[in-house]
């Protein structure tokens, strides 16, 4: 084989692989990733390490914005500025953090007192999308209602955090960057309420057959579940409230307060509607209702037996009259016995909470303005 | 120098050249090939073009405004609306002139009419052909409606319907306040919800489908009126009973009174889709 038949031998060869390389090429499917060119979303501009989030058989998928993906670095910091009070150094709520009033010990939650509203428990609000606060002030997600909290409610400023150099490394390890702004503080707060997942009820263990219930706690709950009680039209399982806004006849003449998401939105059709609260770890954060009105999970029931006023805004569930006769005494203490199966120990004593607050046993004394 | 590097290298042995001109061959002919079979899927296989679907809401011609006691029925009940939820599944599409020929669209899709007012979602790819009537349920079909058939949603878990009462999924939830006369003052609440297989709802409505030239997709429009779920062919007073759920007579009342509640047309053009 001469010089000149191994040039040419060599070209061909060459051209043949160009052919076959553009060939396939040219047919190939590009995948999505390809036609976006490389992602400039923020998880992928620094190494924050995913964050597996276990969410339980029988719950909802939960919807995490591609914005604010979890991450181990991103809960943490999120952890460490719900217990820190420097987030509302300066503003209206001076001298408190997040945990001051969603108490883990109370399921995230905390008795109001007076003309306070009570404080709403921080329990799988990671499936919210609706409406947030008593009052629905704040529609839309997770991420929403934290900058809600971060902006208007504490109004952090975030000089005062930058001022600690563990605060900026570990901004950098969950956002890749030192810079501290509301909006990354509000979205650390999301990251680590996702966290905060209450499935380990004894309902919950009898929906995996893993306990059974009483003789009375079945009675309640076919109350619940049917046009008896018709509880599970608003508090759907398994997380137990449907995040959207109902008058529940509390009052004939709702005041002040008491008016509700008309306070919002000035419609007289949403006098008296607040948000249906979850009723999982009930025992934990009494008193019930927006204003803490009902003491017991008993007043709570004989409201819902024969003391609903019926208003015009009154939501049609209640309205239509399909449960003509109060509840009797034993269907009452089923209810009761039903609802107690909501309550989830491991839940307020988890590491999540309980471990990290600095002092456990601490009530905190103030009062929480409305919000 | 290139010429030079070339012209220095050991040569190929013939057989080794051979090899490699055989694999680059076969590499590129298969290649070539799976291009033409994509080629021939495209042109001349199960061509599919999506299907989009709107759809809206009106009492007797006039949009509907939630949550105003503005609307009027046959048996004199003035009423709002306040929720509107319900499903819409298992679509099928005749093909013109082989009405023994129907395309399936075995999905379930869940409609809020307070949510998205105007709601418009893709409901799937259909061959290309003209059809002429469309078939689907409000609700869902015995196969889809048993409990946690449907992905675990909370749209989904909050149309469940409660295992005490015959499980499966709330097929339509519709709501409102109603003064039952006109001389009544203190409005109720009606709260009519279906659910069971006994209240499947089927409909069938005559429309001219051709796909868009343009847009290469199909557009169905679907309007429901709110009034032809309190008549025709039951004339029903919410007066007497606005609550049905567990009243398997009634349900069926209203699942009968909804077969007329669609009408449908065909989008000539696809706004913003």
């Amino acid at each position: 084989m001469t010089r000149q038949h191994l040039r040419t031998c060599h070209l061909f060869i060459f051209t043949l692989a160009l052919i076959a390389m553009l060939a396939s090429g040219g047919c190939r499917k590009r995948s999505p990733l390809e036609e976006t060119g490389p992602s400039d979303s923020v998880a992928n501009a620094y190494n924050a390490t995913p964050y597996l989030l276990t969410i339980p058989e029988h719950f909802p998928v939960m919807t995490i914005p591609a914005d604010n993906p979890l991450t181990v670095e991103g809960v943490t910091l999120g952890r460490r500025l719900f217990f820190d009070s420097r987030l509302s150094e300066g503003g209206p709520m001076a001298g408190h953090a997040c945990a001051s009033c969603h108490i883990p010990q109370q399921s995230f939650a905390s008795p109001g007192g007076g003309s306070m509203l009570s404080v709403l428990p921080w329990v799988n609000l990671g499936w919210n999308q609706f409406f947030w606060l008593w009052g629905g002030r704040v529609s839309g997600t997770l991420e929403q209602v934290m900058l809600f909290e971060v902006r208007d409610f504490f109004q952090v400023d975030p000089a005062v955090l930058a001022q600690d150099t563990q605060y900026r490394r570990m901004f950098r390890a969950a956002f890749g960057t030192e810079e501290i702004t509301q909006k990354r503080i509000a979205y650390a707060l999301a990251q680590f309420a996702r966290t905060l997942i209450s499935a380990n009820s004894k309902y919950d263990r009898w929906v995996r057959g893993e306990a059974t219930l009483t003789p009375l706690e079945q009675q309640g709950m076919n109350i619940f579940f049917s046009e008896r009680g018709d509880c599970f039209h608003c508090h759907t399982p398994p997380l137990f409230t449907d995040f959207l806004m109902h008058n529940i006849g509390l009052d004939s003449l709702p005041q002040g307060d008491d008016l509700g998401y008309f306070l919002v939105t000035g419609d007289s059709h949403d006098i008296g509607k607040f948000r249906t609260p979850t009723l999982r770890n009930l025992v934990f954060t009494s008193p019930y209702m927006h204003d803490g009105r009902f003491a017991t999970l008993d007043e709570v029931i004989n409201f819902y037996s024969e003391g609903i006023h019926r208003v015009p805004q009154l939501d049609p569930i209640f309205a239509h009259g399909g449960r003509t006769t109060p509840f009797t005494a034993s269907e009452k203490a089923a209810l009761k016995a039903f609802l107690l199966t909501l309550t989830d120990s491991s839940f307020v004593q988890s590491g999540s909470g309980r471990s990290l607050f600095p002092n456990p046993d601490a009530r905190p004394n103030f009062l929480v303005p409305n919000h | 120098m290139a010429i030079h590097a070339v012209a220095t290298r050991k040569p190929l042995p013939p057989h080794i050249l051979l090899l490699v001109l055989a694999f680059l061959f076969s590499t590129f002919s298969t290649t070539m090939l799976s291009c033409r079979k994509q080629e021939e899927i495209l042109t001349e296989g199960d061509h599919r073009l999506p299907i989009w679907l709107s759809l809206s809401y009106h009492v007797d011609g006039d949009s509907l405004l939630f949550e105003s006691i503005r609307y009027r029925n046959e048996a004199g009940n003035r009423y709002s609306v306040t929720r509107l939820q319900y499903y819409l599944s298992q679509f099928r599409f005749r093909i013109a002139g082989n009405p023994d020929k129907w395309y399936v669209i075995d999905t379930v899709f869940y409609c809020d009419g307070r949510r998205w007012l105007r709601q418009t979602f893709l409901l799937g790819k259909i061959p290309r052909f003209r059809y002429d009537q469309v078939c689907f349920f409000v609700g869902l079909p015995p196969e889809w409606n048993q409990h946690g058939r449907l992905p675990p949603t909370i749209e989904n878990l909050q149309m469940m319907w409660p295992t005490p009462m015959g499980g499966g999924y709330h097929f339509l939830k519709l709501e409102g306040h109603f003064l039952a006369r006109d001389t009544s003052t203190t409005p109720q609440g009606y709260a009519l919800h279906l659910g069971t297989n006994v209240a499947l709802v089927p409909i069938c409505v005559s429309v001219h489908l051709v796909p868009n030239a343009f847009s290469r997709a199909y557009g169905l429009h679907l309007s429901m009126n709110i009034a032809e779920w309190f008549r025709n062919p039951h004339l029903y007073d919410l007066a007497e009973k606005g609550y049905i759920m567990g009243d398997t007579l009634r349900m069926q009342i209203i699942a009968e009174n909804g077969r007329d509640v669609f009408t449908a047309e065909a989008m000539p053009s696809l706004p913003n889709w």
